[in-house]
């Protein structure tokens, strides 16, 4: 904490721990409903990583010499429960943890710990974690089956089953995440009320998740030749963007400040470019590989982004 | 304003919403009526404005009265006179360090509690046919200065604006910094005199039009301009008063926004308002000491300032310039000064006073604030962009800061750091509380003094056009002014450098 000894003599409010503070409060509503749906694994899963997250980045300051800090730091839990929002239901706990801590040291505190990682930590971690362990891709569980069960979370095998096959589901059931997805990306209504509060707290902006949601939207119509007058097209549209989990990464990865542009035109760019990788991606990969790897590169490109922005916008200066 | 009216502003477009509004912190400036104050002593720097600092005329022991000249502008001097605005005994005329870090003599008078004026400005000017050569030597003599804070003598302006032949006069009354109200206070109970002064100075200038700046939201102020304007209006016909309306945001009064908004011009560091936009900018305040001086006869003593306790709560007073800063916060209740600091000016731009007791207001201040002392959370930068979106000057302070802090000075040139004014919209808007205004702010300073120091110092970086070669300089009644202006009554005062004549004071010779 600082007494300025100059001006300005008056702060705003939306301070680093404010904003992440509200940051949990968004990632709340998805992390209650996924306890909901899978029970006490969620929750341990979810505690787990975000302690773990915490305690991480607690030493590794201490490490570096960092002095400790006077207000309650909540940035590396948000991670913590970002990332396990991304993992299959079925992901042994073991696997979650090496995932949360190989993402907090190689990918945040390598690089200084918050405001110095160059890509999202739970994107990059997800993605570590499902490249090294490619059976976790066969960890999905129904939901509201054996919520009180715990069968292979302390195992080293996965347990549980492919991703449900979307076909034959209820419009409802999509929305409200009645089927065997990832533990946070499943129900877009709760993704919802957490985008709505942070834009509603000015917490993030809309540039960049707007430009993203859009990008996908219009790329997947086109990429996959979509009627969307025809109510088949519509559906298939519908599913793909409710189930496939772009609305999470739109709400809580595109949304980083740390590793996305979030100016105007800034974010309209970041988030045109992760949402035309995605639909590209979506047509080769895996779910995961084309949500977490265009929000990986456009955190590389940021920087660059960054700076033809800037000197663009210097040029037009001189021009004036 | 009606309706769909347009408004202006320094941001457009999508970018609009970045801007800060503090419009809402400042209720207190209807509610609570204006006060005067009458100080035990006063403390009068002689350097109070942009330009070289006064000599003392006065010697320690003197009795002064409320109008007499106490310091004048050394022989060639860029500077404008300093007049006593209490009677009283001039005690001490010590060195002293103001909180802007100017050093300079300053007049200590205690007062006699008689508040008697100076014989030459107890009558109010009864012939208000003037010319404009007549107002240029009223307010020259009576030193005003830019009120709104950056002090270029008024005189400077006015004949800069005459060279560049502008085409309006555009009356600044957009005032933004939170918790200052002292200027829309002005506009709306002294409308009148606000115009009245604008059309005195318009003349000065050479132009008839004259154009209110205001924030859309400042409806009662409007009424009163509006109103005020028809009066003015009636009585002038060959001058129109027109408005601008702009929205309420944080800082747009500085005069490379105002160019931005209402002509889309962006105007470099040594790019002035009047060359480039064809228009003249005077604060309010200003133009009401103008009026003042041309009618009332009264030169600059005293003004109108804001005392606010930063949390809402506050009002407006007249004191004399040169009052401590205790003494103003004595109007105050329930001043804690453990807990609170003490700001010279706005708390967005202002400077911590130190020794409220020996500390005074001078003619550029606008308000004191007290702001409760409260610790920021300071982290790393986590590259949120919010001081590159919200800079007014569109440079990106968080990249100028880390540039700085590494040494990469070149870098930080490219960025534009010179370009930086200091506002705190960096700072402030900064959610890892880092001090990007005092860095990047702090360099640009130190890079400008640079320059001047490699270069040599440029009488144009004070914006006065620089234009005219020493050997025109006028001297008109001893009060010598880099840039003057033409006037047949000065011709005789010309080649006679040995006499002293006090302004004010009926060409009184010392």
């Amino acid at each position: 904490m600082i007494l300025r000894s100059n001006a300005p003599y008056i702060h705003t409010d939306l301070n680093t721990p404010y904003i992440y503070t509200n940051m949990m409060a968004a990632v709340l509503p998805c992390a209650l409903y996924s306890v909901f749906c899978y029970g006490i694994r969620a929750a341990v899963t979810m505690a787990a990583c975000a302690m773990l997250s915490l305690v991480a980045a607690r030493i590794c300051d201490r490490l570096r010499g960092v002095a400790a800090v006077e207000y309650y730091d909540i940035s590396a839990m948000v991670s913590g429960i970002i990332y396990a929002l991304l993992l299959p239901p079925g992901t042994p706990l073991i696997i979650s943890i090496l995932g949360i801590l190989i993402g907090e040291l190689a990918f945040k505190q390598l690089f200084g710990g918050l405001g110095g990682n160059p890509v999202n930590m739970a994107a990059a971690s997800a993605l570590f974690i499902n490249l090294l362990f490619e059976d976790i891709e066969n960890g999905y569980i129904e939901p509201y089956k054996d919520r009180l069960g715990l069968d292979g979370l302390f195992t080293l095998h996965v347990s549980g089953d492919q991703p449900a096959v979307l076909d034959d589901l209820y419009i409802t059931e999509i929305l409200t995440g009645s089927y065997a997805g990832r533990f946070g990306t499943g129900c877009c209504l709760m993704i919802l009320i957490g985008i709505v509060y942070l834009v509603s707290k000015r917490i993030v902006r809309i540039e960049a998740p707007v430009a993203y949601l859009a990008t996908v939207l219009i790329g997947y119509c086109i990429l996959y030749k979509v009627d969307v007058l025809k109510s088949d097209g519509q559906r298939e549209l519908l599913v793909f963007m409710v189930t496939s989990g772009v609305l999470f990464a739109a709400a809580f990865m595109i949304t980083d400040y740390i590793c996305v542009s979030q100016g105007l035109s800034g974010g309209i760019i970041s988030g045109c470019f992760a949402g035309l990788m995605t639909v590209v991606l979506s047509r080769f990969t895996s779910n995961i590989v084309y949500l977490t790897v265009p929000v990986i590169m456009t955190n590389y490109l940021t920087y660059t982004l960054e700076f033809v922005i800037s000197s663009v916008r210097s040029r037009r200066k001189l021009r004036v | 304003m009606s309706v769909g009216e347009h408004k202006y502003s320094y941001l457009r477009n999508l970018r609009e919403r970045n801007a800060l509004r503090f419009s809402g912190r400042s209720s207190f400036v209807r509610e609570i009526m204006l006060e005067r104050v009458f100080p035990t002593k006063i403390i009068l720097p002689m350097k109070q404005h942009f330009g070289d600092e006064c000599v003392p005329i006065v010697t320690v022991g003197e009795h002064v009265l409320i109008g007499q000249c106490i310091g004048i502008p050394p022989e060639g001097a860029f500077a404008v006179p300093i007049h006593a605005g209490i009677s009283g005994t001039v005690t001490d005329i010590k060195t002293i360090r103001m909180p802007n870090g100017v050093e300079c003599k300053a007049v200590c008078i205690e007062s006699d509690r008689k508040r008697t004026r100076h014989p030459s400005v107890v009558l109010p000017r009864m012939e208000l046919n003037i010319s404009a050569s007549t107002v240029m030597g009223i307010v020259r003599d009576s030193g005003i200065v830019g009120l709104g804070g950056e002090g270029i003598p008024t005189i400077a302006k006015i004949d800069r604006a005459r060279k560049a032949g502008v085409r309006e006069l555009l009356v600044n009354i957009l005032q933004s910094e939170p918790y200052a109200v002292c200027d829309l206070f002005i506009a709306g109970e002294y409308a009148d005199y606000v115009l009245m002064g604008a059309v005195a100075v318009a003349g000065a200038c050479g132009t008839h039009n004259i154009t209110v700046l205001i924030s859309a939201d400042k409806k009662d102020e409007i009424e009163a301009l509006r109103a005020a304007s028809e009066r003015v209006t009636d009585e002038y016909p060959d001058f129109t008063i027109g408005f601008k309306f702009f929205r309420d945001r944080f800082p747009q009064g500085y005069y490379r926004l105002v160019a931005r908004a209402l002509y889309g011009k962006e105007l470099a560091e040594d790019d002035t308002l009047e060359d480039s936009c064809g228009a003249v900018l005077f604060n309010c305040s200003t133009l009401y000491a103008c009026w003042d001086a041309i009618s009332g006869n009264m030169p600059l003593t005293g003004r109108l300032i804001t005392i606010s306790d930063g949390e809402g709560g506050g009002h407006n007073v007249l004191a004399p310039i040169g009052t401590p800063v205790s003494e103003l916060l004595n109007t105050v209740n329930g001043i804690s000064e453990t807990e609170s600091r003490v700001v010279w000016g706005g708390c967005m731009t202002g400077l911590l006073v130190t020794d409220p007791d020996n500390t005074p207001i001078i003619k550029t201040t606008t308000a004191i604030t007290v702001v409760r002392k409260r610790e920021i959370v300071m982290t790393k930068c986590i590259h949120c962009g919010k001081c590159a979106e919200n800079c007014p000057m569109d440079i990106n302070p968080g990249l100028i800061a880390k540039l700085v802090s590494r040494g990469a000075f070149s870098k930080a040139d490219e960025e534009r750091a010179g370009a930086c004014i200091a506002c705190g919209t960096c700072s402030y808007v900064c959610p890892s509380g880092l001090d990007l205004t005092g860095t990047v702010a702090g360099y640009a300073v130190s890079a400008q003094k640079k320059k001047q120091t490699t270069e040599g110092i440029d009488r144009r970086s004070i914006k006065t056009n620089g234009s005219i070669p020493s050997t025109e300089k006028i001297v008109i009644g001893s009060v010598s002014m880099l840039e003057s202006y033409s006037e047949d009554e000065s011709a005789g005062d010309e080649g006679d450098e040995e006499k002293i004549f006090l302004p004010f004071e009926g060409g009184k010779e010392v």
